[in-house]
């Protein structure tokens, strides 16, 4: 149950070795950089490094230039070849490469224009289609003005009411909403009728003058252009091309060299300068300090001081796990980071997933099925999910081993429940024929676990809390010891009379183990009080630190105004009081009969199977074993679906609740980022 | 089921109406070209604007174009209506012909029939009982009552189109009560009971709106004399007494006067601005939009719709005006009916 320790880490040189030092930091891959300190107010004539970012210029031109090129870039290409330093070099080389391109970038930028351009003339032209007069000789009359377009539908029957204007008319296609038209004017009466046809709602088409002949003539024509202009496109794409060839890998590891600055560039936010040193601070894992002050102290001129953290420091969470609980750190992180003071429960949470998933699914060749493919996920995918899919399979295999079951067959081998040894031990006197003569056992076994998880995980606070000094939780919250006592009183007293049929429930087991605890989780808040007046000082409770809290204590708060801190009418303290131990002691016998599931799920699994075995039963042959694979893939994907989200139910609801203090803050090393806007 | 149709009909095609969201997109929009790429996008226009170019569109096009839009919707939806197509449910007609008609005394009169061609929406041609050519043709209004002689408008207009003198503010009035008394006509002929007084108290609140702010208009605009606006009057009301308007245009101050009218409880309206005709638009946009949601009579969910158009089409035409004009966003949307 491990949170890396962290030592906190101050830098400080001269101004000049700043870039070096935070690109050795990002080198390291273990430092997690702090903000600034909040100077302002202080005398301290302190100022923050981030400036205009000189890079960040240089790496859009360098992506301009590779748009242009058609060169793609690879930001993460290995550059130590490439030796330009400062940014005059990179800006030269820049340069260098825009002189060889610019001329052509321009040709086929004007290139693309005039076949976009032409595109559209010709596809106004096709508007015009069976217009068999010459446009150039039409075009270039002194007297007449044509005017090529479209009109809207409606505008066409008002003509009729200038039929007296002076104009020629002619209709072409005839589109839904449109029609494309010609009219034709004296040029004296030109601009009359541009206004009446624009009124109308005339759009003219922009005709170039070069077009000659007929539509289609002049439509050919404009296709014969375009390929040329494509011709010429092409040849001067190939020149790109030539210069693509023998300057993109360049450009892109010179590329990868601006945006690895560039991130160092960005560390600079949170460095302060002052006197002409720069100083900023961080964590690094206690483990690695010794060789990350070696690596800073290259680059030299600059000091590194090192101190263990102390309660005050806000020191970041770094997990540490083996391989085994090392996946179930997802779920662990998914609820929230325990704090940087407490304790990492992925052990926890890895040991009882496994194990409750194994109980509540318990079979030899369906779990083998899921530890294949959790492998095979995990080989093939990144997903989070695989490696902890492969464990809960060899789980689901081990119990299947116990509960004697292979792809639902449980003739195969010897179930647990048919050893006198055990099915004696509760009240048997005969082996159970199958699970379901079983019920009760698994009931009692799931009670039994639960209880024992309850108990685990209320030590588990006990200790947490303690260490945390937090006396509230620790001492006098429901997972805190006199909820301990309480609850395993109670569980004792009741598990000894009705299983064993002794009564070790006398009255002063009653008033000293269950009457005593309760008292004092009743009148904790005086007590508290007492201690903090003696100078013992109760650390408040973290969100969710040992109290399972239903919101009802925060509603009469509010009720009262929200005014929690101050002092309450013994009325007030007595309902409050009994309300919260009605929710404790209701939340005990909740958790409790929660774990029932587990026997629940063992009786559905077994149901399940059944039901497939009957129906594989009424077929023959092959269509037997088809409806028993079917049956077996339909009950590992659903069932084995479910029981995961039930189990991860039970950990958040029913462990975690317990024991959980979170609000860690996530270890982030610094690294090269590529958060440039291009 | 007719009847429900009509209703879910239009009640759907509203959640089709421009939100304020689009409409702060749109107020941000730089070129009339960029708000008919927009328009293009959403469904009520989509139609509409599918063939236009957006780099040469100008503002009287987009409009136009708008106005087609609300008026194909609203033949959309009269097609749910089983009943007789030239009843009251041909209302949202009988009004553009209406109004037709008012721009073609007023152009005539003026001898700019051209203009009136011009903004003819060519689409309304079919369903309106004169032909626009012919009308735009005439050369004065004595021909024009002989073109109106075969439509309803020959008896209430002929002796007024035929005045060696006519008075153009008499015939405009004279339509305006053509079309309420159609309308109530048709009322009568499709509603009983409440149903009947409810529809036309629709039709009547409209006719308050619209006498006070074209007496507004007149006096704070043009500076009318009190006997010229009361000629323009619709006699018909609902809240709006015709004696208290004559009152408040005879007094010293009728600006006031008649600025204080529209905050009274007899047109309801809202105080969303300093503008008095945006409160009064924003009170019946409001009052519609409710009629809408709880009605259950078909005529009045479809004037409502229709009102609600109306308001997103003068919504339309303000920001293209601002926009065309370099009005700031800001400004503009002061004028928007929400």
């Amino acid at each position: 149950m491990a949170i890396e320790k962290v030592s906190l880490v101050y830098i400080e040189g001269s101004l000049r070795k700043v870039n070096k030092t935070l690109k050795k930091c990002c080198e390291s891959g273990c430092f997690h950089m702090n903000p600034p300190p909040d100077t302002s107010g202080t005398e301290l004539a302190a100022r923050n490094l981030k400036d205009k970012g000189l890079y960040e210029r240089m790496i859009k031109r360098a992506k301009a230039l590779a748009d242009n090129l058609g060169v793609k870039l690879d930001e993460n290409a290995a550059f130590d070849d490439i030796d330009y330093n400062v940014g005059s070099d990179f800006k030269r080389y820049l340069d260098e490469i825009d002189r060889q391109q610019a001329g052509l970038y321009e040709q086929q930028a004007q290139i693309n224009s005039e076949i976009r351009s032409k595109g559209a003339i010709y596809h106004n032209l096709l508007g015009f289609s069976g217009f068999d007069a010459d446009f150039a000789e039409l075009l270039a009359c002194k007297y007449l003005k044509p005017r090529f377009g479209r009109i809207p539908n409606g505008s066409i029957r008002k003509l009729d009411f200038y039929s007296e204007k002076t104009f020629f008319f002619y209709q072409f296609e005839k589109k839904e909403n449109y029609t494309w038209c010609l009219y034709i004017t004296t040029s004296a009466e030109v601009n009359n009728i541009d206004f009446l046809f624009g009124s109308l709602g005339f759009e003219r088409s922009a005709l170039p003058d070069y077009l000659k002949g007929s539509t289609e003539e002049a439509a050919r024509k404009l296709l014969s252009d375009m390929d040329d202009d494509l011709v010429k496109l092409g040849e001067v794409e190939e020149k790109l091309k030539e210069i693509a060839d023998r300057e993109g890998e360049k450009l892109s590891k010179v590329y990868a060299k601006l945006i690895s600055l560039n991130s160092s560039y960005e560390l600079r936010a949170n460095v302060t300068v002052f006197d002409n040193s720069f100083h900023f601070s961080g964590y690094i894992p206690s483990k690695e300090a010794k060789r990350f002050t070696e690596m800073i102290n290259s680059v030299g001129d600059v000091t590194v001081n090192i101190r263990d953290v102390t309660s005050d420091d806000k020191a970041p969470v770094r997990l540490k796990n083996n391989w085994l609980f090392r996946p179930f750190e997802m779920f662990v992180k998914m609820y929230g980071l325990p704090a940087a003071n407490g304790m990492d429960p992925t052990p926890l949470v890895a040991i009882t997933y496994m194990l409750l998933y194994g109980m509540m699914f318990g079979d030899l060749g369906q779990g083998l099925c899921i530890m294949l493919i959790g492998i095979i996920l995990t080989k093939v995918t990144k997903a989070g999910l695989a490696p902890i899919i492969a464990r809960i399979g060899v789980s689901s295999a081990l119990f299947g081993v116990l509960y004697g079951s292979v792809f639902g067959n449980e003739e195969i081998i010897q179930p647990f429940f048919r050893f006198p040894q055990i099915y004696e031990l509760f009240g048997y006197t005969e082996p159970p024929h199958d699970v379901f003569k079983a019920s009760n056992m698994f009931l009692i076994l799931a009670l039994i676990v639960g209880i024992c998880l309850i108990l685990a995980t209320m030590i588990v606070n006990i200790v947490v809390s303690l260490r945390m000094g937090d006396l509230d939780a620790g001492i006098f919250g429901a997972s805190g010891i006199c909820g301990f006592v309480f609850y395993a009183s109670l569980i004792a007293g009741l598990g000894c009379s009705i299983a064993l049929g002794i009564q070790i429930m006398t009255p002063v087991y009653i008033i000293c183990l269950i009457v005593l605890p309760l008292a004092l989780i009743f009148f904790k808040e005086p007590l508290l009080h007492a201690m903090e007046s003696r100078g013992i000082k109760p650390v408040k409770a973290a969100k969710n630190a040992g109290n399972i809290d239903t919101g009802l204590k925060a509603k009469l708060a509010k009720m009262q105004g929200g005014k929690g801190t101050e002092k309450k009418s013994v009325g007030m303290f007595i309902i409050e009081g009994f309300i919260d131990l009605f929710e404790i002691c209701l939340t005990y016998l909740s958790n409790t009969m929660s774990y029932l599931r587990i026997g629940g799920f063992v009786l559905s699994h077994a149901g399940l199977m059944l039901v497939f075995s009957i129906i594989s039963e009424m077929f023959d042959g092959a269509g037997s074993v088809v409806v028993l694979i079917f049956g077996n893939i339909f009950v590992t994907g659903f069932e084995g679906f479910i029981v995961g989200i039930q189990v991860l139910r039970l950990e958040f609801y029913e462990l975690f609740s317990r024991f959980f203090k979170g609000g860690g803050i996530p270890f982030k090393s610094v690294s090269i980022n590529t958060k440039v806007q291009v | 089921m007719a009847n429900n149709a009509v209703t879910a009909k239009a009640r759907a095609v509203s959640g089709k109406l421009l939100t304020r969201d689009e409409y702060t997109t749109l107020i941000h929009k730089p070129s009339v070209g960029a708000v008919a790429a927009f328009l293009k996008t959403r469904p009520l226009y989509m139609a509409a604007f599918a063939d236009t170019d957006e780099s040469a569109i100008h503002r009287s096009q987009a409009e136009a174009l708008i106005e087609r839009s609300v008026f194909d919707n609203y033949i959309r939806i009269l097609k749910f209506h089983t009943g007789d197509k030239t009843g009251i449910m041909s209302f949202y007609i009988k009004r553009i012909e209406t109004e037709q008609l008012i721009k073609a005394v007023a152009a005539i009169a003026s001898g700019s029939q051209e203009s009136f061609m011009f903004s003819f929406p060519e689409y309304v041609t079919k369903y309106i009982c004169f032909d626009p050519i012919d009308v735009a043709a005439s050369r004065d209004l004595t021909m024009l009552a002989l073109i109106l002689e075969p439509t309803p408008y020959r008896k209430p207009l002929r002796d007024l189109l035929t005045d060696p003198e006519p008075d153009i503010n008499k015939i405009i009035t004279t339509i305006n009560v053509c079309y309420i008394q159609w309308a109530f006509a048709k009322i009568d002929e499709f509603a009983h009971g409440s149903s009947r007084d409810l529809l036309k108290d629709f039709f009547l609140r409209k006719t308050d709106a619209d006498n006070l702010l074209m007496c507004y208009r007149m006096k704070s605009v043009f500076k009318a004399d009190a006997e010229r606006i009361s000629e323009l009057l619709i006699p018909y009301h609902k809240r709006l007494r015709r004696k208290e308007i004559d009152k408040a245009l005879r007094l010293q101050d009728p600006v006031t006067a008649l600025r204080d009218m529209f905050v009274t409880e007899r047109v309801a309206t809202a105080k969303v601005s300093d503008i008095p005709e945006i409160n009064v638009n924003v009170s019946a946009y409001r009052y519609y939009r409710h009629r809408l949601a709880v009605s259950a009579n078909e005529v009045e969910a479809l004037y409502s719709l229709m009102m609600l158009f109306k308001a997103e089409s003068t919504n339309l035409f303000r920001i293209i005006e601002g926009i065309r004009y370099g009005l700031p966003p800001e400004e503009t949307e002061k004028y928007l009916i929400l």
